[in-house]
């Protein structure tokens, strides 16, 4: 995996974009769509994962449900209205930021 | 797809409450994860369940009791996060005004030598309708042990004993009665901030029994 520093700070942005993408999501599910989506490039810790779900449901961003599934019970996250307003403004900062990143580093192809 | 049958869910979940994951919220997520993740690996390795649980446990156990810190952690900071939040709504700081108004009256009422005793049972009066609220309500509603819940008993303690050492050290420093008003504010103070508690435990326990009404104490 590359530089997990330089995706540590994207992390709650691709949490909101693929719960944007789906009605609810479970956690493993979270890490198992990131793997498949990057090719195993990216691989987000249950560590990082639920501690940055649980801080979201705390802002009000994502609300939960438990349901029994599969001789368990699962957690499943969806966003809240406020979270799909924020997933915007995530997304809209994230583009930014590439943009930006895309001038510095590589000034030549931004110009044209 | 492979499927973990009940005993092999339940072997999972008692595991982890062996290892001292012992906040229902957390190990109920957990043991999701746990699962999903051999269910994967023996279906990716052709192996059998007790194989693959071992050998994951042996490779994951000390990354997962260390996110168990990490979510314990978190419960903590967002309890005072929506302490903080709810300190600065308007019926919180009317219900403060109110408060330091009374206190500031009934205390211009006494006598400075029996200010002491007052400023010290402050604190443990406040902390009865707390302990009342938040037993009653574990009991009556059979709540198991969540992270949330449990926490916010934990930091009700640490502000007790700084009510307690705040409120008896102004007993002792207001030696006036000129200087009432700063008992009467650290009284409003403490009144507010124990206020405030109780009405996040209900909103909390109330929370987890919406949220959590699968789990059985």
């Amino acid at each position: 995996m590359a530089n997990s520093k330089l995706y540590k700070g994207s992390l709650v942005t691709i949490i909101l974009k693929l719960l944007n993408e789906s009605d609810k999501m479970y956690g493993y599910e979270i890490t198992q769509k990131v793997k498949a989506l990057t090719k195993g490039e990216l691989k987000i810790t249950e560590g990082a994962l639920y501690p940055a779900l649980h801080k979201l449901e705390a802002e009000g961003l994502l609300e939960v449900e438990v349901k029994k599934v599969d001789n368990r019970l699962r957690k499943y996250y969806r966003l809240t209205e406020k979270g799909s307003k924020e997933t915007v403004t995530k997304l809209q900062e994230l583009q930014e930021y590439i943009m930006t990143m895309q001038v510095i580093v590589n000034p030549k192809l931004s110009l044209e | 797809m492979i499927n973990l049958d009940k005993e092999n869910i339940q072997f999972i979940e008692n595991y982890l409450e062996n290892s001292n994951i012992f906040y229902a919220d957390i190990r109920m997520e957990m043991t999701d994860h746990v699962a999903s993740e051999i269910e994967h690996l023996m279906e990716l390795e052709g192996t059998e369940f007790y194989g693959t649980f071992k050998s994951y446990m042996v490779n994951n156990k000390a990354v997962l009791l260390e996110n168990n810190k990490k979510f314990i952690k978190g419960a903590d900071k967002s309890i005072l996060k929506r302490l903080w939040i709810e300190l600065f709504k308007l019926p919180t700081l009317l219900v403060f005004g109110l408060i330091f108004f009374t206190c500031s009256k009934w205390l211009a009422t006494i006598d400075v030598e029996n200010l002491r005793h007052y400023m010290s049972l402050f604190p443990v009066l406040l902390i009865v309708p707390f302990c009342i609220v938040y037993v009653f309500t574990i009991k009556f509603f059979k709540i198991p042990r969540f992270s949330g819940i449990e926490r916010l008993a934990f930091v009700y303690m640490i502000c007790f004993q700084l009510f307690h050492f705040v409120s008896s050290f102004a007993g002792l420093y207001v030696q006036s009665k000129s200087n009432f008003y700063i008992a009467a504010l650290i009284m409003a103070t403490i009144a507010i901030l124990s206020l405030l508690i109780i009405k996040i435990t209900l909103k909390i326990i109330n929370q987890y029994r919406s949220d959590y009404k699968h789990i059985k104490s």
